[in-house]
């Protein structure tokens, strides 16, 4: 589920179809994870989460899996 | 370590889509007053409210020896334009620090940071001998941040509290990433084709 989530945040940002991105896409694999959409993507999560992301968090986000641990592990909270 | 006055490195370097234009202490000076008098630029990298003084750029440009850091303003191959400013600088122990803005926001999201790289780190490394590019990063600064990774550069700490955001006034955590030996080898190969 959270996978879905993380594909569907990445998926609005960068253009993509969620059907192109898979679970083990990252910014290198998909070229329209620029640095504009990157930006947006943290947006996107912190609306999600409803707060900022805190420093450790910020640096594994570059990719669906680390977003999707983001999401789960705030959603055990 | 004084960088060496070596031709390769004085002279424009053509990018794909950028000419890099060696720059001396007055045209860096004019390139880092647009900078800093970009609101939103100077809150990102300088976490400062108001701009500096004339007074105040000159001294801190004076502190700034040339021969240890070479600035290029980012110049647009097809209109002559100007987009931002790079500055490589060398610490010490064959380690260089950079730093990049690109003030033309038609250009945010176009890759022109890591063109402009992809390009001069190899030419650093081979001219200066540098074998490690160590660059610390605002934990806000998202842009920068996946450029760095889009560049292969590993994520090796984070500098808590290490400046003070005026803006949103509480300290601002640093991230450090570092490319170095066999990493810096390997991605150099792989821009240049040397695989």
């Amino acid at each position: 589920m959270n996978s879905d989530r993380a594909i569907a945040l990445v998926s609005e940002a960068t253009g993509y179809s969620a059907s192109e991105i898979t679970s083990e896409d990252d910014a290198e694999t998909l070229p329209l994870w620029d640095s504009v959409a990157h930006i947006n993507i943290v947006m996107a999560i912190e609306a999600e989460l409803g707060r900022s992301l805190n420093t450790d968090e910020i640096i594994d986000i570059t990719s669906i899996a680390g977003i999707q641990a983001l999401l789960q592990k705030s959603a055990g909270c | 370590m004084t960088v060496p006055q070596s031709p390769d490195l004085t002279k424009p370097i053509l990018t794909e889509r950028f000419e890099l234009v060696p720059l001396g202490r007055w045209g860096t000076m004019k390139q880092e007053a647009i900078i800093d008098a970009d609101d939103e630029l100077r809150a990102l990298l300088s976490h400062r409210r108001k701009p500096r003084s004339f007074l105040k750029s000159v001294i801190a440009s004076k502190r700034k020896k040339i021969p240890k850091r070479l600035n290029h303003a980012i110049v647009v191959r097809e209109s002559g334009k100007s987009i931002g400013l790079h500055t490589i600088r060398v610490i010490k122990h064959n380690t260089a620090t950079m730093f990049v803005a690109i003030y033309d926001r038609d250009w945010w999201g176009e890759n022109a940071v890591i063109e402009v790289r992809k390009s001069l780190i190899p030419l650093y490394q081979a001219t200066v001998g540098v074998t490690q590019f160590a660059c610390d990063v605002h934990s806000r600064n998202f842009a920068s941040i996946l450029n760095y990774k889009k560049l292969g550069f590993e994520n090796v700490g984070v500098k808590y509290s290490a400046a003070y955001d005026e803006i949103n006034e509480r300290p601002a955590d640093y991230f450090m990433f570092s490319l170095r030996d066999d990493q810096l080898k390997r991605k150099i190969a792989e821009w240049t084709g040397d695989e």
